[in-house]
């Protein structure tokens, strides 16, 4: 189908301010936004004709000063830039009613209702792997849930303990001593009437990830013996499958750490990260070793833990609903959350060719 | 040897990164470095100390951990190099009495997030604050959760709406069964399930140009807004005005739609810039920027506009989270929170980043006088 027979809708969350010469589109959602450089007086107008129920046809004859062929450039233009959606298919009902928001999130990333559409049914159908359900984990497990995801499996050995309450969500009072799967299993079941799938098991090896069916995102937000050893295991497992991933936060020093999303022979893998961080480290560190300390017990707090919670879940968000990986935000960095300036920096890192764990050949 | 008559119970701080150098038989150098302030310290000394140092375990007097060495080492000397790693503060007498209670963990935080009081004073503060929230939204149950959690026993909940089948896309465990509850009611229902010994007060009314906050907010710790209709700077202002004269701090959230990933800020006497200069410094600074937002009559949904705001319950989380960070520095006494004072920022979801405002009086204002 040519453009001109296209229907088209200009998206409300999309702020259009003209001046003098030029038009500029702010997209509220994002909060990024362009300019065009326009002189039509009536372009706003024009525009808000875009309802999602007439073609570029329709519109063109209700301004016939603009050449068709122009009109269509003009909305080519718009559709590329997220401001104008293609209306090739209505939204189903149920998505409309339930998860309005979600369509509307979706909708900065696609060019087409169909693709939204495809997205949300690609989001619901995803297999999640969530390993470690401590203070990170278990915030990004109840955001996944509510962003729609329907198949989650969950790997933890732990029980709920008193000290886990003021920085875990998910539990109660009542769930300690309880397997910290099981608990999240029936309050979510109980809230949201989902089901997870919960794995009474430490994550030891690559081995015990095979146990799995094969998902289509692991999050890492296990610590124990260490996030490195964690995130390797994970790492391991899913550039031999080429799964996405996305591996722990920590703390380094003062800095609450926000792992990287990692989609294998495309962004910088755990091994392009460690080819430059590991130089870094070991010169501080040459001919000296960590003191063992079996009793240490590093503070933390539950916010600290819910602001590294929240980017992760909106990452993987991201991936799971097949949202094109230009608008992935922690890949080829590693997010570092400063607690005394309240602000992030980054630690870039681009992705090796030649990493031999991570190439393509 | 001799009983000691130096018998402390020592432990290495948690927040104090210890590292030994290898390769010399008969001393050693030890390095501590403070995680947050990243201060360092060496010193150098005989190898059995670092065992010692090691078998530190924040419960057992030091001569029993003693006796588990073979090893027998000079009291005085004991005595003085831990006493000096004590006033380093890289050694501590423990005041957690138990490190496996409810707070330890937070406890722990706060010895290096808060300065000039202890730790354990600094989360009595928290403890013993009476917040008041209005707008239990999803913004505002994320922070009622996330203060609940953190220790707050006093809360306040204003919010006259009540579930519908479109809150669960965002509010936090709040489901389909819930529909037709009050907001307020759920929140303390789930709160109880968290802490049961917290104290909840439910009011059920919408925050109006008329209402009359003597009875909701004299006397308490901190108020947080997130009431965001007709527009969360008209609520802003009409709290902000009346706190101000108060001298009650408040703190007014982001997270609402069109910054759905952002941070608040704080209006505080004497420290912040007030409500109306805030209000006067946005309108002086989008007056050239009149955006038009188009709401189409073909719409298929009653209740939202598709094609409109978006979020995640992620993002509002994001929101919470970073409220009750500055929330919780504030109430415990901390200096962290005057870092962003007067300042907004917004977290661009595509970039990772924080983009910052300066939010600037008026000149001359006599209210905040900055």
């Amino acid at each position: 189908m040519s453009v001109e027979n296209k229907t088209y809708r200009l998206r409300s969350c999309v702020a259009i301010v003209k001046t003098k010469r030029f038009v500029e589109f702010f997209d509220s959602n994002l909060r990024t936004g362009f300019s065009i450089e326009l002189d039509y007086p009536e372009i706003i107008g024009l525009l808000h004709r875009f309802d999602g129920s007439l073609s570029v046809n329709d519109v063109s004859c209700l301004y016939p000063e603009i050449s068709t062929a122009e009109l269509c450039t003009l909305v080519l233009f718009l559709k590329n830039k997220y401001v104008l959606i293609e209306v090739d298919e209505p939204y189903l009902q149920s998505d409309i009613n339930s998860h309005p928001r979600l369509i509307n999130t979706l909708e900065s990333y696609f060019h087409s209702t169909s693709e939204v559409h495809r997205s949300i049914y690609q989001g619901s159908k995803a297999n999640i792997l969530i390993i470690g359900l401590g203070a990170v984990g278990s915030w990004v497990l109840h955001c996944l849930v509510k962003a729609g995801a329907q198949n989650i499996t969950v790997m933890d050995n732990d029980n709920v303990e008193l000290s886990n309450l003021h920085r875990q969500d998910l539990f109660f009072e009542a769930d300690v001593g309880t397997p910290k799967v099981i608990a999240a299993h029936n309050n979510i079941k109980q809230a949201y009437d989902v089901d997870i799938t919960a794995i009474c098991k430490k994550m030891e090896s690559v081995e015990d990830l095979s146990l799995t069916n094969f998902p289509d995102l692991v999050i890492n937000c296990a610590d124990s013996p260490s996030v490195d050893t964690t995130s390797k295991i994970v790492s391991d497992f899913c550039l031999s499958h080429k799964i996405p991933h996305i591996i722990g936060g920590g703390y380094n020093l003062h800095l609450t750490l926000i792992g990287q999303v990692i989609i294998p022979g495309v962004t910088a893998c755990l091994h392009c990260f460690d080819k430059i961080l590991s130089p870094t480290n070991a010169a501080e560190l040459f001919g000296v070793k960590k003191l063992n300390r079996k009793y240490r017990k590093i503070g933390s707090m539950g916010p600290v833990c819910g602001v590294s919670a929240s980017i992760t879940a909106t990452e993987a968000i991201k991936v799971i609903f097949g949202v094109p990986i230009q608008f992935l935000a922690v890949v080829n960095k590693r997010l570092e959350f400063n607690l005394s300036t309240f602000d992030f920096g980054a630690f870039s890192v681009e992705r090796d060719i030649t990493c031999a764990y991570c190439t393509t050949d | 040897m001799e009983a000691l008559a130096y018998d402390p119970v020592l432990k290495i701080k948690d927040s104090v990164d210890v590292y030994v150098s290898t390769g010399e038989s008969d001393v050693c150098t030890i390095q501590f470095y403070h995680i947050n302030t990243r201060q360092k310290l060496s010193i150098r000394i005989a190898p059995p100390f670092s065992d010692v140092l090691a078998a530190l375990d924040g419960l057992s007097p030091l001569s029993k951990i003693l006796k588990s060495f073979a090893f027998e080492l000079d009291s005085v000397e004991l005595k003085s190099i831990f006493e000096y790693l004590v006033a380093k503060g890289v050694l501590e007498h423990p005041t957690i009495e138990d490190p496996n209670s409810r707070y330890s963990r937070q406890i722990n935080f706060l010895s290096d997030w808060i300065f000039g009081l202890s730790s354990n004073k600094a989360h009595e503060q928290i403890i013993n604050s009476h917040v008041v929230i209005f707008g239990v939204g999803a913004v505002g149950s994320s922070i009622a959760i996330n203060l609940a959690r953190a220790g707050v026993s006093k809360f306040t909940f204003v919010d006259n709406k009540v579930l519908s089948s479109q809150s669960a896309e965002r509010h936090p465990f709040f489901s389909a069964k819930e529909v037709g509850e009050a907001k307020v009611d759920a929140l303390k229902r789930h709160l109880k399930k968290i802490n049961s010994a917290v104290r909840i007060t439910c009011v059920r009314e919408k925050l109006l140009p008329l209402t009359d906050l003597s009875s909701l907010v004299d006397d308490v710790t901190l108020v947080v807004n997130t009431a965001d209709e007709p527009y969360i700077g008209h609520t802003s202002v009409k709290l902000g005005r009346y706190l101000w004269e108060k001298n009650i701090p408040l703190y007014v959230a982001g997270g609402f739609d069109a910054h759905l990933m952002s941070t608040g800020d704080f209006y505080i006497p004497g420290e912040s810039v007030c409500i109306d200069c805030c209000s006067g410094f946005f309108s002086a600074a989008l007056a050239d920027w009149k955006p038009t937002y188009k709401v189409h009559k073909t719409n298929p949904a009653r209740t939202h506009i598709i094609g409109g705001s978006g979020g995640t319950y992620s993002m509002s989380l994001f929101s919470a989270s970073f409220a009750c960070i500055q929330i919780l520095n504030y109430l415990a006494g901390g200096d962290a929170y005057k870092s962003r004072i007067s300042q907004r920022g917004e977290f661009i979801i595509g970039k990772g980043e924080i983009e910052w405002v300066e939010i600037l009086a008026k000149e001359g204002c006599n209210v905040c006088g900055k």
